[in-house]
C-alpha cells in the first residue's frame, strides 16, 4: 500500500485567503491545521493567471507554450498528458471532484467531452481520472452539480447570480449593499451551494473504496471565484461594514492613479474603461467607478467563501481520519490563480502580473508515515508546474519526460527552484496581449511583446522585498538596469518570448 | 475628432467570424456538396441532422438542423447561388441568439496552384458577440470535414476514371 493524495485546490484564491499565510478575516482552522503539519510555500506562482490554462498545467505539469492551453477558451486535447494517467497506470485509484474546466464551460454544440459525459450522466475515465463529478460556479449548464441542483432543487438554479448577461459577456451588474459587480444575495440553503455539494460528493467517492486502495483525489472547488455570492445565511460571519480595506487598494484616488501610470498602458485604459483586454471581467463595469465600501464588500464575500471552503476541507479530513489513511494521505492545497480583489482599484484578473494574481496559497502536508524530513516554510520560489513530479515522486513513481516542473522542495536550497515564470497571451476581438513575467532572487520582471496597445518595448520590474505591493514600477530606472536585463535574459532563456497565436491551438469557446 | 477603431474589444454588439480553406478539388465539386443544402450536417458535424422542409407562414425552403445539444433550430435559406457559387443562410433568433447571417464562398484558384483548386470562405455575423469564438470553433472543424471528405471524393474520381 502506498501514500494516498488529496489534491485540494480552489479558484481564483490569493495567497492570504488563509490564517496561515497571514490572513486575519476568514477563519480557515483547518487549512491552518495542514499548514502546522506540513509545508508552507511562501513564494508560488501559477505558470498562467486565467483558469483554463493553470489548470491545463497542474494535470500535465507542464508550462503554457507546451500543453498549448495559451487562454481561456482553448481546450487541452482529450489525449494530453495527464499526471492522472500516470498515477493510474500504477494503480491508484483516480477522480477529479469539482472545477475541472480542461475543457469550455460555452459549448452551445455540446462539443466538449466534459460537458458530453456530464449531460449524459456518466463519471467515466477522462484525461486519467478513473471518476469525475463536474461542477462550476452556477446551476447553468450541463455539469453534474448543475444536473443534480435542477433535478433535487430546482429552485436553486435562479438563485445564483448569473455569471453572464444577455449578450453572453461577463456580468456587470451590481448587487449587494453596494451594487459591487457580481455581488448577489444568494437565497440558497446552504445544502445546495457547490461547496458543501463537492464536499458530499468526495466523502461518498472515498467511502467507496477499499480500505488499502491508493488513491488520487483532486477535490476542486469553484469558490472564491466571481460571482460573489455565497449563501445569505452565511454572510453574517463577516460584516462588511467592519472590514479595514486591503493594503493593496489605495484609497487616495490620485495616488492610486499615479501608481497605475506608472505601469504599462494597459492597465489605466482598463481602470477608466476604454479597454477591454479579456473576456474575465466585466466588459461594461468601469473600475474607476469602484468604491471603498464596493471593495469591503466583495473581499467580505470572499472571506466567506474561503471559510465555507475550510469548512469542507475540515469535512473531507474528518472522513481520512474516520478511515483510518490520515497517516497515509498526503494532503496538498492550492488554486489555480489569484484575483486582484481591490488592489490598485480593480477586480478579477487580467493581464496583470502583480501579487494579487500570483501569489498563490500552496500548502503540503505530507503522509505522516512517509517520515519526510522537511521545514515548515519555503521561500523557494515554485510553480505550479511542480505540482505532477511531486504526485509521482509521492506515489514513488518516476516523473514522466513530458513534465517540466520539479518535485516540491521540502526546505530551501533544494533542487532547481531558483525561479518561476508566468505567460499571458490573448487575442480576443482585436485586442491581442504577450506578457512574460520571472520571479528570481526577490525581484519580479514582466516583458511585453508587440500587440494592441504595446509595442514591445515596456515592461515591469518590482523590487518584491522592499515593495511587496507592487507600486513602484522599476523598470526603467537606471540604477538597476543590469539587474533588469540579467532578468530579462533569463526569462527568454526560460519561455518563447511571445506566442505567435497563428499558429496557436484554436480558441474554441470564450471561457 | 481621432477615432480608434483598434480598441473596440468585447462590447461589440456583433461578432464575426471568417474561416477559409483550401481544397485541391475542382470548385465543382467542392460547391455540389455545399448546394446540398439538406445534407448540411454530412460535413458541418456539429449538427446531429439536417433537413429541408417549407415553411408554413412563407412558402419558402428552411433548413431544419438538429445541434450537438439536441436543439433544433430553423435556418432560412436567403441564397443558392450556383453562378457565383455562393450560399447565404440565416438561423433564426433563438435562445441568445438574436441575429445570424452566413455566406459561404466557393472560389477557383485553380489559377495559382496549375491544378483544379478551390479556396472556401465561410463567413458569420452573430449576436451576442461572444458566441461567434464557439462559432468559429465549429466552422473551422465543419471546414476541415469538408476537405477531407471532398479530397477523398475526388481521389476515388481520379482513380475510376
Amino acid at each position: 500500500m502506498g501514500r494516498k493524495i488529496l489534491f485540494i485546490t480552489t479558484d481564483q484564491q490569493r495567497y492570504d485567503a488563509y490564517g496561515c499565510n497571514g490572513g486575519v478575516v476568514a477563519r480557515t482552522p483547518n487549512v491552518n491545521a495542514l499548514a502546522a503539519e506540513g509545508i508552507s510555500y511562501r513564494r508560488a506562482h501559477p505558470q498562467s493567471v486565467v483558469c483554463m490554462p493553470s489548470r491545463a498545467t497542474i494535470v500535465t505539469g507542464q508550462h503554457v507554450a507546451t500543453h498549448g492551453v495559451w487562454m481561456n477558451g482553448v481546450q487541452l486535447p482529450k489525449d494530453a498528458p495527464s499526471v492522472a494517467a500516470v498515477l493510474r497506470n500504477h494503480g491508484y485509484k483516480t477522480a477529479l471532484i469539482g472545477k475541472s474546466h480542461f475543457d469550455p464551460f460555452v459549448d452551445p454544440f455540446l462539443a466538449f467531452p466534459e460537458n458530453k459525459l456530464a449531460r449524459d450522466g456518466q463519471h467515466d475515465a477522462l484525461r486519467g481520472f478513473d471518476h469525475l463529478e463536474l461542477a462550476a460556479h452556477s446551476g447553468t449548464g450541463w455539469l453534474h452539480y448543475a444536473t443534480w441542483l435542477r433535478n433535487n432543487h430546482g429552485d436553486g438554479v435562479g438563485m445564483f447570480y448569473p455569471v453572464l448577461d444577455g449578450t453572453l459577456n461577463v456580468n456587470g451588474a451590481g448587487g449587494g449593499d453596494t451594487g459591487a459587480p457580481q455581488v448577489h444575495v444568494n437565497a440558497m440553503p446552504r445544502e445546495w451551494y457547490h461547496t458543501d455539494w463537492i464536499a458530499e460528493r468526495t466523502v461518498v467517492w472515498l467511502n467507496s473504496l477499499p480500505d488499502d486502495e491508493d488513491w488520487f483525489c483532486w477535490v476542486s472547488f469553484p469558490d472564491p471565484h466571481h460571482p460573489w455570492d455565497p449563501p445569505a445565511t452565511e454572510t453574517h460571519r463577516v460584516p462588511w461594514r467592519d472590514l479595514d480595506l486591503p493594503s493593496g487598494y489605495i484609497e487616495d484616488r490620485s495616488l492610486r492613479e499615479h501608481t497605475i501610470d506608472s505601469k504599462p498602458s494597459h492597465w489605466r485604459k482598463w481602470y477608466d474603461g476604454s479597454l477591454v483586454a479579456n473576456f474575465e471581467a466585466p466588459p461594461k463595469w468601469v473600475p474607476a467607478t469602484m468604491t471603498p465600501n464596493q471593495v469591503r464588500e466583495v473581499n467580505a464575500l470572499v472571506h466567506v467563501e474561503n471559510e465555507l471552503i475550510d469548512e469542507a476541507i475540515g469535512r473531507i479530513m474528518g472522513t481520512v481520519r474516520s478511515r483510518g489513511w490520515n497517516a497515509d494521505t498526503d494532503v496538498i492545497v492550492s488554486t489555480d490563480h489569484g484575483e486582484l480583489q481591490g488592489d490598485f482599484g480593480l477586480l478579477f484578473k487580467g493581464p496583470y502580473h502583480v501579487d494579487g494574481l500570483m501569489r498563490l496559497p500552496l500548502i503540503w502536508r505530507p503522509a505522516a508515515n512517509a517520515a519526510l524530513q522537511f521545514e515548515h516554510s519555503v521561500t523557494d520560489p515554485v510553480g505550479l508546474v511542480d505540482l505532477a513530479p511531486t504526485f509521482c515522486a509521492i506515489a514513488g513513481v518516476e516523473a514522466p519526460t513530458w513534465m517540466e516542473g520539479y518535485e516540491l522542495p521540502t526546505s530551501d536550497g533544494l533542487g532547481e527552484h531558483h525561479q518561476v515564470v508566468t505567460e499571458w497571451d490573448s487575442v480576443l476581438f482585436g485586442v491581442e496581449m504577450h506578457l512574460r513575467t520571472l520571479y528570481r532572487d526577490g525581484w519580479q520582471v514582466t516583458t511585453y511583446g508587440a500587440g494592441t496597445v504595446h509595442d514591445g518595448t515596456e515592461g515591469e520590474l518590482y523590487n518584491m522585498a522592499d515593495d511587496p505591493l507592487q507600486r513602484i514600477n522599476r523598470w526603467a530606472d537606471p540604477s538597476v538596469e543590469a539587474l533588469r536585463d540579467d532578468l530579462v535574459c533569463a526569462l527568454r532563456e526560460a519561455v518563447p518570448e511571445t506566442l505567435d497565436t497563428r499558429f496557436a491551438r484554436r480558441v474554441v469557446a470564450l471561457v | 475628432m481621432e477615432f480608434n477603431f483598434g480598441l473596440l474589444g468585447v462590447t461589440e454588439p456583433v461578432g464575426s467570424i471568417r474561416e477559409h480553406v483550401i481544397i485541391e478539388v475542382p470548385p465543382d465539386l467542392v460547391w455540389s456538396r455545399i448546394a446540398d443544402v439538406e445534407n448540411n450536417s454530412s460535413w458541418f458535424t456539429s449538427l446531429q441532422t439536417s433537413w429541408c422542409d417549407l415553411d408554413n407562414a412563407t412558402g419558402r425552403p428552411v433548413r431544419m438542423v438538429v445541434g450537438g445539444t439536441g436543439l433544433a433550430m430553423t435556418e432560412d435559406i436567403i441564397r443558392v447561388d450556383s453562378v457565383q457559387r455562393r450560399l447565404q443562410y440565416r438561423l433564426r433568433p433563438i435562445g441568445f441568439i438574436t441575429h445570424h447571417l452566413a455566406t459561404i464562398d466557393v472560389l477557383d484558384v485553380t489559377d495559382l496552384t496549375g491544378a483544379p483548386t478551390s479556396m472556401v470562405v465561410y463567413s458569420t455575423e452573430l449576436s451576442p458577440a461572444p458566441l461567434a469564438v464557439a462559432f468559429g470553433g465549429a466552422t473551422r472543424q465543419a471546414l476541415d470535414t469538408l476537405k477531407t471528405q471532398t479530397e477523398a471524393a475526388w481521389a476515388s474520381q481520379k482513380v475510376g476514371a
